[in-house]
């Protein structure tokens, strides 16, 4: 009985423990990729964000597909800088204190995170 | 003896796994815990005769704030109502026993002792328990536990509660 317990338990914890971090990151026109190679001058660095609204789960129901777009995110942090293209890219997925409020108050049937690309924008 | 081996196999696996979720955090958490909860309290609890559920209860709404610098100790101030008639202001220490984080920096599974005092106009409690916590969502789950108030009587606890160290946002 308690070795059924404890795979259930655990079973449990593994499924909590993806259940926010297997999200697909992609963007909406096929354009993100990674050029390391790619040669040009540096004229800044931008960070945006998006927020991800959802059903129970991000994974199960979300109603604006932020996590595919991020393309339209690298296009608004590129845009200041009249910049060609962005380099080392960084996607960061998290609560920010009013996505915890409106989860919370929710019963987490409703939930809203956050979706963050940072990046260096580049001139050719 | 291969049951044994095959059992240890499996808990190794899954303390990989939860292993592997927590290393993969990011830097650009706020080091600061925020947490809202929502709770039910019975005092006078008794392990051998009948409990009287919604007899000398308190419904208490609660905020935690745990900045960087008090390490494992986090704030509490709420209020709540007690028997629904004695209003009252509640503060206490949250002390961090053991706590692992899932990539959101939410809580994955937490084991707690609070402190708390409560004192309205007609009401007055101390007391101290300590809780385990089972999330159900990324930032949301249950907080279960017993303990004791001033009065030496065994207490429950049970809240729904919501914690994170929020994301900071670089504009």
């Amino acid at each position: 009985m308690f070795k059924k317990v404890g795979l259930v338990v655990a079973l449990a914890l593994i499924i909590f423990a993806f259940s926010s971090c297997s999200l697909v990151f992609q963007s909406e026109d096929g354009n993100l990729g990674y050029f390391p190679q790619a040669s040009g001058r540096p004229v800044g660095s931008f960070s945006e964000s998006g927020e991800l609204w959802y059903l129970i789960s991000p994974m199960l129901y979300n109603f604006n597909d932020t996590n595919l777009k991020l393309d339209q995110m690298i296009r608004t942090g590129l845009a200041p800088y009249r910049a060609d293209f962005a380099k080392n890219l960084k996607i960061i997925e998290g609560y920010t204190v009013v996505d915890l409020l409106i989860t919370y108050l929710t019963g987490g049937i409703l939930g809203r995170e956050t979706i963050t690309v940072e990046g260096q924008a580049y001139q050719q | 003896m291969n049951d044994k081996v095959d059992e240890m196999k499996k808990y190794f696996c899954v303390l990989l796994l939860l292993f592997s979720v927590v290393i993969s955090l990011s830097a650009q958490y706020s080091e600061d815990y925020f947490g809202l909860s929502l709770e039910y309290y019975q005092s006078n609890l008794s392990f051998f005769g009948e409990n009287e559920w919604f007899d000398d209860y308190d419904i208490s709404f609660v905020v935690t704030y745990g900045p960087s610098f008090s390490g494992p100790f986090r704030f509490r101030l709420g209020g709540g109502v007690h028997d629904l008639s004695d209003y009252y202001v509640n503060a206490g220490i949250e002390f961090k026993v053991l706590e692992f984080l899932n990539a959101v920096k939410g809580r994955l599974f937490g084991l707690y002792i609070n402190a708390d005092l409560k004192m309205g106009l007609d009401y007055m409690d101390a007391s101290i328990k300590g809780s385990m916590y089972i999330p159900f969502s990324a930032v949301g789950g249950l907080q279960i536990g017993l303990g004791i108030n001033h009065n030496i009587q065994p207490s429950l606890i049970i809240a729904y509660t919501g914690g994170i160290y929020p994301l900071i946002m670089t504009q």
